[in-house]
């Protein structure tokens, strides 16, 4: 199920009136699970079995920790099983192409990569890190633990939320706030605006991306356009979507997107786009690892060339985590190549012009722009192709994916809008307006507006095809991370 | 609790199932593409641009024949208007889910001595009397037949005077008239009468001929190789028909026939006849069954728990017990007919040919056999929203424990046997299987063509006629007078009898209890 589709949208008005009735802490949290775990086994039954094993794993973990006090060997374990689980049931298919070692399975589990089992792997072992740190001061319960795994607004595609950050919100009842509600139905519409702007160009950009052999120069560089906009929209949409229900429902959940498309140095990329997975990636891995090179290499440019060795390396595994293919690990690789060399050639000092921002946004967008080649196309041998094909001669482009060209301008432009307003005081404003009644009724009006667009789009989409259309919303692209 | 929080929690539920129930057939019948203006679930007209698109494209598949214009395919049907019989009709209306059993005429033999499924079909029925015809060679073939002017809407079929679906002709046949007969069971009870005379119609006029064809199906639904064969000798027989042609459902496809077939399935116990899975779809679906032609959400509940899958998803084929497929020999390759013969289930299908052969040949009809067809085809996909009733009963109790790829095998085997059996009599065989597109979207379930299908079918049953046809006219073989110089049918116009329904099955039942007493 994704929140864009009309099941979704039926099924949340209820959820909300039943929630808010029930007002106890227990009550609420009950329901919540149960909608969760729906949310889950909605697509497939066997959704539920790994996200099950976590549950059970890591609340044993907890319960003999906090009574014997057991060392870090214990929690290494634990960490290591929820990574064996996670490298067996997404990773099976490279680790067959990479080791030619086939892992039995069954046939039940044999085609499934669980849903969102990325993002409630890492928040475990991030929960079971902070946890042995005493970081955090909730204790997880029969029902908050596996509410924090499950937690329907953020299960899929992130944020990937701390246990810190999200436990202490389970301990106490929420009261019906309308500011809530607007402030949330504010943010699921725009993410909702920005999955009716994904969904069509994806259909014009998968035909290029299917056959990387065809296609010119022009029309490569417009299907690339495309998938950068697309990319963008689809992830940073579901992500507000989430965040948006979740702030429906008295929750609040970190902010993953800040306008990445004008951040002036891959550092400050990373602290713009898919946040809280960067942050987990630097807070769990790049911290340790560099710390230890620290400690065990000598010299200052042997520390250094070892340090910009830990980013690739780290980048890599950021690129694995997209997906079980190499064509990914490329991808980061690029990524971590890119941030090495960034942060050699200006020491990771801020351009002190306009020109000299305006410069570097625009270098390191490109840079990022050419990696995402490695990020959709569908192999590495694909992805060649589909470079040898930016040297192609012009032939005749369709002109339908001049659209590309339209919405990442627009895209573009409303980045920048929010680039601007946010570090300014008309943010403020806004926020406020938001939270009015007449705030409200525009909100709520612009959602009824967004839903009679997608139904109109949808209608039509199905006079023209013939037939019956199901549910026209195309499946998120995270959804497969 | 209060009383006071008891009612709150009573009227939020009531509320929230409202809210549910009407919102979720609105979005069901929305993403599905159900009309919102009729309660019974109806499709939007399609874009008639469109399916002409689709339809030249799957023409192009399947129109083998030179000087075939396909634009004839979709000329308008040949108008076949009958007067209705508002009597039927009214019956009908009393019985709307008894597929027209209440107004078949039965056999008088059968009626003597009836099947116990007879019995409990006439005990179902909500009629006064039963309608009747006198055997015509004192066996119980054919079963039964159709009433004249039976209406059979919202199918656009009415049968002629003689219980028929095609043209309305007297017995005497007027010169330069080429008569068609076809025979079969439910996979011919449709339009392909009406579609096969206009493809024709419009062939002779290309040819500048004075020819006129009249096309009859005397099919009729879940008949046996027995009752077609006597439909062509006692009814069409008569009528002077030039060529006839007949198709079936491979008889596999029966439970009878399904059991047979199964022995070739190893290993495989009796106990395993089906999953408990599917047992238990079977009965959701049985239960939900009333509702499912009227709310697009309950059909697509049904849906759900029997498939687990959303609209428009993959319907996975499900494990099924694995076998060995051991076809007897003689039919697994090259087709021996001596071989096959030995065998219980193609020895039937050949005797059935033979039987079909010699009544052809005493009417003086040019008979074309049929290869039979069945919607499966190794790697078929199948999606839910459009092919559940193909999916279901592909996957159900009749073809268990057999796989598509093992369904195609036996089909092909079967259609190997028929094409031997043809080119051992000299016999032409229309190919559909062969030449109709593997598109389950032709098919509404494994053995029945859609609307287009159908007339895909007559298509092709044209295109296989014309060779004949164009050495039969040249040669002045055809058209055939009949040599009856009278209006009176010599079966079909004997009187149609009326039984009392609960007098006649008060003999069976005091019958059935003399019995039980006796074993008492």
């Amino acid at each position: 199920m994704i929140y864009s589709s009309y099941a979704f949208l039926l099924l949340l008005p209820p959820l909300l009136v039943w929630f808010y009735f029930l007002r106890s802490t227990l009550g609420q949290n009950l329901l919540i699970l149960s909608a969760s775990i729906i949310f889950l086994a909605a697509s497939n039954l066997w959704n539920l079995l790994p996200a099950f094993i976590v549950i059970v794993l890591v609340y044993s973990w907890f319960r003999l920790d906090a009574r014997y006090w057991l060392n870090w060997r214990f929690l290494a374990v634990v960490i290591g099983l929820l990574v064996f689980q996670l490298v067996y049931l997404k990773y099976r298919s490279f680790v067959f192409e990479t080791f030619d070692v086939v892992l039995p399975i069954p046939a039940a589990l044999a085609s499934l990569i669980p849903l969102g089992i990325s993002f409630y792997t890492f928040e475990a072992i991030s929960a079971v890190v902070d946890i042995k740190r005493r970081k955090q001061l909730v204790p997880p319960t029969a029902i908050n633990w596996p509410l924090f795994i499950m937690f329907f607004p953020h299960l899929i595609a992130g944020p990937i939320v701390r246990w810190r950050l999200l436990a202490p919100q389970f301990d106490t009842a929420k009261n019906l706030q309308w500011r809530n509600i607007s402030i949330g139905l504010y943010l699921f519409t725009i993410g909702f605006l920005k999955k009716l702007a994904a969904d069509p160009l994806g259909d014009l950009i998968d035909p290029v991306w299917a056959a990387p052999g065809q296609a010119d120069w022009s029309t490569f560089m417009l299907a690339l356009l495309g998938f950068y906009t697309q990319n963008y929209l689809d992830f940073s949409g579901y992500t507000d979507m989430g965040r948006g229900v979740a702030r429906m429902l008295g929750f609040r959940l970190p902010i993953n997107f800040r306008a990445p498309f004008f951040a002036h140095s891959p550092v400050e990329f990373y602290q713009r786009w898919h946040v809280s997975l960067s942050n987990w990636i630097r807070i769990f891995l790049y911290d340790s690892l560099a710390v230890a090179v620290f400690r065990r290499v000598r010299g200052r440019t042997r520390q250094n060339l070892a340090l910009f060795g830990v980013i690739i390396f780290v980048m890599g595994i950021f690129g694995l985590w997209h997906g079980s293919a190499w064509h990914f690990v490329l991808f980061g690789v690029a990524q971590g190549l890119v941030i090495s060399a960034w942060t050699g050639t200006t020491k990771g000092r801020a351009p002190r012009t306009r020109i000299g921002w305006l410069a570097s946004v625009l270098i390191l967008q490109l840079t990022w722009l050419f990696s995402l080649i490695f990020f959709r196309a569908d192999s590495v041998p694909s992805a060649i192709e589909f470079i040898g094909g930016l040297t192609r001669q012009r032939q005749s482009s369709e002109p339908a994916l001049m659209w590309c060209l339209v919405a990442t301008a627009g895209t573009l432009l409303v980045q920048a809008a929010e680039y601007y307003v946010r570090s300014r005081p008309v943010a403020r404003v806004l926020c406020t307006m938001r939270s009015t009644t007449m705030g409200a009724c525009l909100v709520g009006l612009a959602f009824l507006g967004a839903l009679a667009l997608k139904i109109a789009i949808d209608a039509h989409t199905m006079a023209v095809q013939g037939g019956a259309g199901g549910d026209l919303s195309r499946p998120f692209i995270y959804f497969r991370f | 609790m209060t009383a006071t929080q008891h009612c709150r929690i009573l009227s939020l539920g009531v509320l929230t199932a409202v809210w549910l129930g009407v919102g979720g057939e609105a979005l069901s019948r929305f993403e599905d593409n159900w009309r919102f203006d009729r309660l019974t679930l109806t499709r939007p007209a399609p874009d008639p641009a469109r399916t002409r698109d689709t339809e030249r494209a799957l023409l192009a598949h399947i129109t083998y024949r030179a000087g075939v214009d396909p634009e004839w395919f979709f000329l308008p049907p040949a108008r076949l208007e009958m007067p209705r019989n508002p009597e039927l009709q009214s019956r009908h209306q009393a019985n709307p889910k008894e597929l027209h059993a209440e107004n078949f005429v039965w056999n008088s033999a059968l009626l003597d001595d009836p099947t116990p499924r007879l019995i409990e079909v006439a005990r179902d029925l909500k009629v006064e009397y039963l309608f009747a015809f006198p055997s015509y060679d004192g066996s119980n073939a054919p079963l039964y037949r159709l009433y004249p002017g039976n209406d059979f809407s919202p199918a656009p079929w009415v049968t002629n005077r003689w219980g028929w679906l095609g043209s309305d002709a007297p017995i005497r046949k007027p010169p330069h008239v080429v008569r068609i007969g076809i025979i079969g069971d439910s996979t011919a009870q449709n339009f392909i009468a009406s579609a096969l005379q206009t493809y024709l119609g419009a062939w002779a006029r290309y040819r500048g001929s004075d020819i006129r064809f009249e096309v009859f199906s005397a099919a009729r639904l879940g008949i046996r190789d027995v009752d077609a064969i006597a439909t062509l000798r006692y009814e069409l027989g008569p009528m002077g028909l030039d060529f006839v042609y007949q198709s079936f459902g491979p008889s596999f496809s029966w439970q009878e026939g399904a059991a047979q077939m199964r022995q070739f399935a190893l290993p495989f116990a009796a106990g395993e006849a089906q999953a408990d899975h599917h047992r238990l779809r079977e009965a959701v679906q049985r239960l939900l069954a009333p509702m499912v032609d009227v709310s697009a959400l309950v059909r697509r509940t049904s849906s759900l728990i029997a498939e687990n899958g959303p609209s428009g998803a993959v319907l996975p084929e499900p494990d099924k017990p694995k076998i060995t497929l051991r076809l007897p020999p003689g039919t697994d390759g090259e087709i021996v007919l001596g071989e096959a013969r030995k065998n219980a289930y193609f020895g039937n299908v050949i005797d059935g040919l033979d039987q079909y052969k010699e009544a052809a040949d005493r009417t003086h009809t040019t008979p074309l056999v049929s290869m039979e067809r069945v919607c499966a085809w190794d790697g078929m996909v199948l999606r839910r929203g459009g092919n559940d009733r193909l999916y279901q009963m592909l996957n159900g109790s009749y073809f268990w424990p057999f796989s598509y790829a093992a369904v195609r095998k036996i089909l092909a085997a079967h259609n190997g046997v028929i094409a031997a059996w043809a080119r051992a009599n000299g016999v032409d065989v229309v190919d559909i299987d062969g030449r109709m597109p593997a598109d389950p979207d032709l098919c509404s379930d494994p053995w029945h063509d859609t609307d287009l299908g159908q007339r895909m079918r007559a298509w092709l049953i044209f295109q296989a006629l014309l060779p004949q046809l164009e050495h039969g006219l040249s040669r002045g073989l055809i058209p055939r007078a009949n040599g009856i110089d009278s209006d009176v049918h010599p079966y079909l116009g004997r009187p149609i009898e009326r039984v009392d329904r609960r007098k006649w099955l008060a003999k069976f039942d005091t019958a059935a209890g003399t019995q039980a007493a006796a074993r008492h």
